[in-house]
């Protein structure tokens, strides 16, 4: 995707974010409130001079034909997904088993790792984990099969 | 003040307490070896740690960790050409053309070394500071205090590169995330949207991982294959020792501008090695800098391990972090029950000091357990980044969940992870954004005590007029300071 209209399309999000806490901001007490509206009339008054700027410059960019920067969205997609599997994975069946088949899946099929270095890998991670654990006493996300 | 330190010197060295000062050492020279992961992260990844942890533990963990990254980020600029952090740029323009030479050895036992020397001379200065300090912010009341929050927030307009627009929003975006959860002149929550995880405001340790380490994972898997792998590692430590101790003189002169340059927040990582590289380009004689000259090596490498020391006197005595690390070592000190300010050199005076003897000993440990094991480490750059994410992906996890041990922790760190990560590709600045967040309740409270107390008087004061004017003067000096290091970054090396 071009990366201007990206940063557009972003800015726009955050015109929106910062005018939406207005609003929000306004039901607040007067005492809770001049912060964090104060603020966000900052922002939002900011993000839209960045915005006109921006699509002026842009405006002018196209009339020169300048070259565009596209970004690939595809491929970190892709890895977003791995993360959010991950976690849907220790919100089903606990950390444990869910870090335990994220590492046999990612090492073998994303990292071209061996099944011998996988394996070695895979048990030192969760000695450290169980180690870590007591050491410090550490929680671990609970999950649906209560494990 | 002697006494203290004798005192804060036997509880640095309590054997708990050396353990995770080592520990620290351990992850900052790996973390600093790492390409692409920076004293952010790895703050970042420590945080959640440190809850609850005893200060001193707390803090030999830290400050163990801070003080070695750029001993560890030695690594892979002189061996790959790639800068391991950004304060190890300007050690390429001479380390990697050392090491195509074959003089990877000398080239990294000289930096070793002027590390050591510099991060020792960082911690000198830190500790003669506190005398001059003590008395001016001691005095300091709510209008002083709030002023001292204003210039850490001008901080964001600095850090933003080219864009101070984008800076200025994006801290301002963190002061909005920082204000969620109670009110502090009222008791009444704001933008909880009745959720009872948000009352109590949004984790720091949480914000601080997604924004930073977040990206930095996905960005190591999208551009995996970038390490290279050429540089050979022959004997000649000892000689890059004996060519430091030959340029003594440099080694000093850096260390004091890397000290000075820590002083002024905003400044400090990307800038400090390319303005002691300049200054060394043009006060040594005879220099062919830029060809594998070995000073080019020394000047930078003295210079951003003292900027350390030099940077924790903003953060640590006025409160005002001047990078994205020092934003999170600031919300360390909170999570470990400090509070940075006036309280660092009364009250929590000996955990200053501790912090200080730390430094010392962890820039002098780092330096030679790196040239001790500069084989076996080195291996560890070449490692690509999609065998090193699956595992820190873990780390992160486990770390975020730790904060108020919810599942909206994990939530918010997706959340702000993917913000992070949109501001990653479209170049807007991350640190401003945890630089309001960290600010914002100070702020926010001495604003609203400054008010009650003093009217709008308390405008006319004159220590507030002369830290208004201190903002005015380090927003356009830093702008001229960055402008005279850029000019060596694009080219200025004939």
């Amino acid at each position: 995707m071009n990366k201007d209209y990206l940063n557009l399309i972003f800015s726009g999000f955050l015109f929106i974010l910062f005018t939406l806490a207005i609003i929000e901001a306004l039901t607040f007490s007067k005492l809770a409130q001049f912060f964090p509206l104060y603020i966000s009339i900052a922002g939002s008054v900011l993000t839209l001079i960045y915005l006109i700027t921006e699509v002026y410059k842009l405006y002018k960019q196209k009339v020169k034909e300048g070259e565009q920067i596209k970004i690939s969205l595809l491929a970190p997609l892709r890895y977003i997904g791995w993360i959010l599997g991950y976690l849907v994975l220790i919100y089903i069946g606990g950390l444990m088993l869910a870090t335990a088949i994220f590492l046999i899946l990612f090492l073998i099929l994303e990292s071209r790792m061996n099944f011998i270095h996988t394996g070695i890998s895979i048990i030192a991670v969760l000695i450290g984990i169980s180690l870590l654990s007591s050491a410090l006493d550490i929680y671990w996300p609970t999950n649906l099969l209560g494990l | 003040m002697i006494e203290s330190a004798i005192e804060a010197l036997f509880i640095v060295l309590d054997p708990s307490r050396l353990v995770y000062m080592f520990i620290g050492i351990g992850i900052g020279v790996v973390v600093g070896l790492l390409p692409g992961l920076s004293g952010t992260v790895g703050m970042s990844l420590m945080l959640p740690f440190v809850f609850g942890l005893d200060p001193y533990v707390g803090m030999a963990l830290l400050i163990g960790m801070i003080a070695v990254i750029h001993t560890g980020d030695t690594f892979p600029s002189i061996l790959l050409g790639i800068p391991g952090t950004s304060g190890s740029q300007a050690t390429i323009m001479d380390g990697f053309p050392l090491a195509k030479r074959g003089e990877a050895s000398r080239a990294m036992g000289a930096a070793f070394f002027c590390s050591m020397i510099g991060g020792v001379i960082g911690g000198i200065a830190l500790y003669l500071t506190i005398p001059f300090a003590r008395p001016l912010i001691t005095s300091f009341s709510s209008p002083e205090l709030f002023m001292l929050t204003m210039l850490g927030l001008s901080m964001a307009g600095l850090l933003a590169g080219k864009s101070p627009l984008k800076g200025i929003i994006s801290g301002i975006l963190g002061l909005l995330i920082g204000s969620v959860g109670s009110a502090p002149a009222v008791p009444e929550y704001r933008y909880t949207f009745d959720t009872l995880y948000l009352t109590q405001g949004v984790s720091l340790p949480v914000v601080a991982m997604a924004i930073f380490a977040f990206p930095i994972i996905i960005t190591m898997l999208t551009n995996k294959g970038s390490v290279a792998n050429h540089a050979t590692l022959q004997s000649g430590i000892l000689k890059g020792v004996m060519d430091a101790l030959k340029n003594k003189f440099l080694v000093f002169r850096s260390a004091v501008i890397g000290v000075l340059i820590g002083f002024i927040p905003g400044l400090g990582g990307s800038v400090v090695d390319w303005i002691a590289y300049g200054a060394g380009q043009k006060t040594v004689k005879n220099n062919h800098f830029g060809k594998g000259d070995i000073r080019g090596v020394i000047a930078p490498e003295s210079a951003n391990n003292a900027k350390e020391g030099g940077s924790l006197v903003p953060t640590l005595l006025f409160g005002i972090p001047g990078s994205g690390t020092t934003a999170i070592l600031l919300g360390g000190l909170t999570l470990m029950g400090l509070e940075a300010g006036p309280k660092m050199l009364t009250t929590d005076l000996s955990v200053t000091l501790s912090i200080v003897w730390t430094l010392v000993f962890a820039n002098v440990f780092g330096a030679l357990l790196c040239m001790i094991l500069v084989r076996p480490i080195s291996k560890i750059s070449f490692v690509p980044g999609e065998k090193i994410v699956p595992f820190l992906l873990v780390l992160l996890v486990i770390g975020a969940y730790q904060s108020t041990m919810s599942w909206g922790d994990l939530i918010i760190f997706v959340m702000i992870g993917l913000l992070g990560y949109v501001m990653t590709i479209l170049d807007w600045p991350r640190p401003p954004l945890l630089i309001g967040f960290v600010l914002a309740l100070p702020a926010e409270r001495y604003y609203w005590i400054s008010i009650e107390r003093y009217g709008w008087e308390w405008i006319t004061n004159p220590i507030v007029i002369f830290l208004a004017v201190i903002i005015v003067v380090l927003l356009s000096g830093g702008a001229i300071m960055k402008r005279f290091s850029k000019d060596y970054e694009q080219g200025g090396i004939n």
